[in-house]
Order: C-alpha cells, then structure tokens, then sequence
C-alpha cells in the first residue's frame, strides 16, 4: 500500500476537531457557573441570534441577561486572549527556535507590569485607564529590547532574547519600587498579575478584536515563513528569505497581541507554551498547521480554565493564572519527561 | 566558455580580520571547481560570499548578472548552498524539508502548489527518498540526510551548487555516492563548487582544483598540477606521497618515515 505523497498543509481532521472542542468547551463555558443555565436553551437563544433563524429559547429575562452580559462576553474574552498567548508563543518559539520562548520574551509582561501597577498606585485602577497603560508599558518595554538587542540587521535572535531578560528584570525592579512605594495597593497589583477575566459587558472584547485580528492575518499570512526560519537564519538566507525584516514582523505582531491581551487580562502564564508543544505532539511541528491550530486551542484551553477558577471553589473565584500554572507546571514536566520538546 | 561565476578581487572581514584577501575566481557553466586549503584558508567563507550570506567587497557576477542588481530571492534561485553542520530541524518531514527549496520561488503571500510538489518529487526521486519521504528527518541516517540537505538545495532548482565539504562524516561507500551524484547533476547542467578535505576526492571528481591558503587563491588548475608534494607541504605543512594511478587519478597519501 502506498500512502499519497503529501506535505504539510492544514488538513481538514485536526481543523475539524479543534473548531469541535472550542464550540463544546464554549458552550460549557457559558452554561455552567455560580448560576446553571440549560445548555438547550442557551444553544437555542444563540442561534437565535443568527440572521434567518427563529426559535424560542426558553430562558428566562434573568437567565437570558445573564447569558449576554455576563457568560457571553467572559468566554469569548478568554477566547480571544488564550488564542492570542498560544498563537503569540508558537510564534515566538519559531522565529527564535526556541522551545522555552513564551509571549512575555521580551519584557511585555514586565513592561506591562510597571503600567498597571503605576495606574493602580495612581488611583486609577477602576477607570479605563489601567489597561491603556499596561499596553503602553508593554509596548515600550518591547521597544527597549529591540533597541538594546536588535534592530541592526545582523544581530542574532540570541542577542534579543538576552536585551528581553534585562528589560524584563529592570522593569520588574521598578514595579517592585513602585509597589513598595505605595503598599495599601499591593492586593490590587497581585490580583492583576495573576490574571482575571472578569469582564463588565463587551468592553474588554471590542478592545482585543482589533489587535488580534492584525495579528492573526500578519502569522497566517507567514506561517510559511515560520517554517523556513526552522533552518537557521543563514540557511533562510540562502533560500531568499530576509530573515531580519520576517523576525520584526512576526515579533511585533505577535507583540501587539501579546501586550492587548495583558492589558484586558492581566498575566496568564504558560498558555503559549503548553498548547503549541501540546499540538506539536499531535499534527507535527509545521506551523502551516501550528498558527491556525494554535489560535483555535488556545481559546478552548482558556475558557476550559477559566471555567474551573470560577467553579472549583464558587462562589469564590481562583485567579485563572493559578488555573493555567496548575495544569501547566506538571504538563511541562511529562513533556520534558518525553523529551519531545520541539519547536 | 560563459561564466558561471565571475570574481575579482573578493574581500571578506569578520571582526577586521580579513579571511578573503582579494580573491580571483573564475567558473564555466557545468564545471566542478574543487576548492582545496588547509583550515582557516578560506574555503567556506568564499562558498558564503557566493551565496551572499555574508557581506564581501570586490566584483562578482552569477552567470553574466553582478550580484549587487540581483534580489535576495533572484540569487538564491540560482544559487544554492549547502552547508558543512546544516541545521536540522529534527522533527520535520523530510518532503516538508525538501519543500523549504521551493521558497525561493515562491511569492511573499503564495503558498506551494502542484508544480513545487512535483519538482520535490522528482528530486526525492533522484536522490532515491521516495520511500523516506515522510519519515522525520531525526530518523535518517547519516547519508540519508546528506542526501535529504541535497535534495533541498535541488528544489531551489539552481544554476550554481556550492557544497560545502559534502562528504565529512560519511563512510566511503556513502562519500562514493554522494559524489557520484553530484558528478551526475554535474552532467546535466548545474556548475557545482565543493569545499573539500579530502585532496584524493577532490582531485578525482572535480575539473579543477582551487588551493586556497590565507584568503588568497595561491594554486589553480588540473588536479596534477595543484598536487604536488611543494605546493601540500608549503600551504599545508603536510609531508606527502602523491601517485598517480593507471586511470590518470591522483592519490595522496601522507608521507611516513619508516620506523
């Protein structure tokens, strides 16, 4: 028997099965929590909403609002944001070939770090103030690295991550500063390094859209380009690839997500790591089929821990880094234990 | 006799230490130029100012076209290089790895289609991977895949074909293919450049013999003139035998003292 020659494109199985366990997993989402709506009346009231489909869902004005303003915008929030951190770490990991890279390499979480943590002191912390400035400061702690470590064509992929080790340490330090300056916020500051999606209606959502989906177009369109880097950077060269100009377009967009998702959610850590090498295991590590995936995972695996922090002890709330780190830590661990770390 | 490969006076620096002092270097299309050196002469560095991995000052021209109005993508369809330690991406297919030639002919947002799909089958084919087409590239063996980095450099489809020392590590039956291979894509047309240690080698399949020492050209021509006992011991340092064999080739062999 021989098997038809093919090479890596997206085929429709993995596709198929991803966009499934994001439609359950949401839907799961929006169902359970302090308060259980049907899931046949919420599958009703949703595709009640689509242009040309009538049906009466059943729920109630009270289930219903909750669905809209509170479940709704949650869920497809950390939809968007866990799709954005795996895509954003796949990403990263490509183009520095490196397994470890994560979306915070290069100081975005400390960038915006400092951000949040100046606005919080500031008093800020309830306007809509707190996630402009943890954007901004993430924005310009990745603009420091790429000045430190760089921008001049010839540098190495190596030189940029290290100026991403100091510029995350060095604001870091100024994080701390400011904290200590101000200690009656510190509460506040950890609960927003941890993470949250809690969402006040679909403010936070309209906000990431935009970044995410210039991001998303910018690693289609060079998930090609992503395997070619796989080579080394002299060899890319060889191949016609300008790999100094490719590297700043995948990192910056894969940035600008990065820094958007920081400021609606706080730090969530290991999600850009554990779903990419995840899927690595699985379909390979082509990233014709990685970017796509990756983003589609990523949300699935995000609402799927966001579910647990508001169910595991609800009334109360885990924070969902504490979710993310929980299932990631010892997933790291059998990975690394299988010695299949790839990029 | 057009030129493949048209040279003058190329000079490379790393740190301001220059490695290329000013080399000459003249190639006709279909020749096989061997370039010969003792470590540190320059060989590998002259194969990368070729494929414009690294930044040289002198002219230079790639089959009648100076490098300096070529396009990165332009050159690397005409020229491909392999290098001495690839890197491998262990993981990887080897058709998707074959596939990473196409590149150079593809447009920024294009993706592969059919006719990229049949040239890197038909270089699998040649290089007789077919049947190793899927497997992942940490499950070759060594001449495996020397022969999948070959196939690589193929499917860029090129004019020119820089290898650099493609034989290290391999056996000598392994060595033996993949030279005869080579001598085969030789015959069909491709120039090919290689970077060799092995002088016996060099001087049995190349047409030419290039002696590089101390980033200058110092030695050029048939095999039996560049391999001469004063030439190896002076840029060498190597005492040694050379004996020619009933076909014409040139053997070196170290020259021991009897004990």
């Amino acid at each position: 028997m021989t098997t038809p020659l093919r090479h890596s494109a997206l085929h429709s199985g993995p596709l198929l099965t991803a966009v499934a366990a994001l439609g359950l997993v949401a839907l799961a989402g929006v169902g359970f929590g302090a308060v259980s709506l049907p899931l046949g009346g919420v599958t009703r009231e949703l595709l009640d909403h689509i242009p040309g489909i009538t049906l009466d869902s059943g729920l109630g004005e009270r289930q219903a609002a909750i669905l809209w303003e509170l479940r709704l915008p949650r869920v497809v929030l950390a939809g968007f944001v866990g799709g954005t951190l795996a895509v954003a770490g796949a990403a990263y990991q490509g183009v520095f070939r490196n397994p470890l890279a994560d979306p915070y390499l290069l100081g975005v979480a400390g960038g915006a770090g400092l951000g949040a943590t100046i606005a919080i002191a500031a008093g800020a912390s309830s306007t809509g103030v707190l996630p402009i400035a943890a954007f901004a400061g993430g924005m310009v702690a990745v603009v420091i690295t790429y000045a430190l470590g760089g921008v001049g064509a010839r540098r190495s992929a190596n030189s940029l991550i290290l100026a991403g080790v100091a510029v995350a340490a060095f604001f870091a330090a100024m994080q701390t500063y400011v904290q200590q300056r101000s200690s009656d916020t510190v509460r506040e500051v950890f609960t927003w390094i941890l993470g949250r999606l809690a969402t006040v209606g679909w403010g936070e959502v309209m906000a990431i859209v935009p970044f995410f989906a210039v991001m998303a177009i910018v690693l289609v369109v060079h998930r090609r380009h992503l395997d070619v880097l796989a080579v080394g950077e002299e060899e890319a060269a060889t191949l016609g690839v300008h790999v100094p100009r490719v590297r700043i377009i995948i990192v910056l967009a894969a940035t600008l997500g990065t820094a958007a998702a920081v400021s609606v959610s706080g730090l969530i850590g290991f999600v850009g790591i554990i779903v990419p090498h995840m899927l690595r295991l699985v379909v390979g590590p082509s990233y014709r089929r990685l970017v796509v995936l990756s983003m589609l995972t990523g949300g699935a695996f995000l609402i799927g821990a966001d579910l647990l922090a508001r169910t595991v002890i609800a009334p109360a709330e885990l924070p969902i880094g504490v979710v993310t780190a929980f299932v990631g830590a010892p997933f790291f661990a059998v990975v690394l234990h299988m010695g299949r770390m790839q990029t | 006799m057009t030129a493949m490969v048209s040279g003058a006076g190329i000079r490379v620096a790393y740190n301001g230490h220059p490695v290329l002092d000013g080399v000459d270097i003249e190639v006709a299309v279909g020749e096989w130029v061997g370039l010969i050196g003792p470590n540190g002469a320059g060989k590998s560095t002259l194969l990368r100012a070729l494929a414009g991995t690294v930044q040289s000052s002198g002219s230079l021209s790639l089959a009648g076209r100076a490098t300096e109005r070529l396009s990165r993508r332009e050159r690397s369809r005409s020229v491909a290089l392999v290098p001495q330690q690839p890197t491998i991406p262990a993981a990887m297919t080897v058709i998707d790895y074959v596939m990473l030639g196409r590149t150079p002919h593809l447009g920024y947002f294009a993706t592969e289609g059919k006719g990229d799909l049949a040239v890197v089958r038909r270089v699998l084919d040649d290089m007789g991977l077919e049947k190793l087409a899927c497997r992942t590239l940490d499950a070759l063996s060594g001449g495996e895949l020397q022969r999948a980095v070959l196939a690589r450099a193929l499917a860029q489809e090129p004019e020119l074909l820089l290898l650099d020392e493609p034989t290290t590590a391999l056996d000598i039956g392994r060595q033996q293919a993949v030279m005869e291979m080579v001598d085969r894509l030789r015959q069909r047309g491709h120039t090919v450049i290689s970077a060799m240690h092995d002088l016996t080698i060099a001087g049995q399949f190349s047409d030419r013999l290039l002696l590089l020492s101390g980033g200058r050209v110092v030695a050029s021509g048939r095999s039996r003139e560049v391999l001469t006992p004063e030439l190896i011991l002076r840029h060498y340092g190597a005492k040694v035998v050379v004996m020619v064999d009933d076909a014409g080739g040139v053997i070196v062999v170290p020259d021991r003292a009897p004990t």
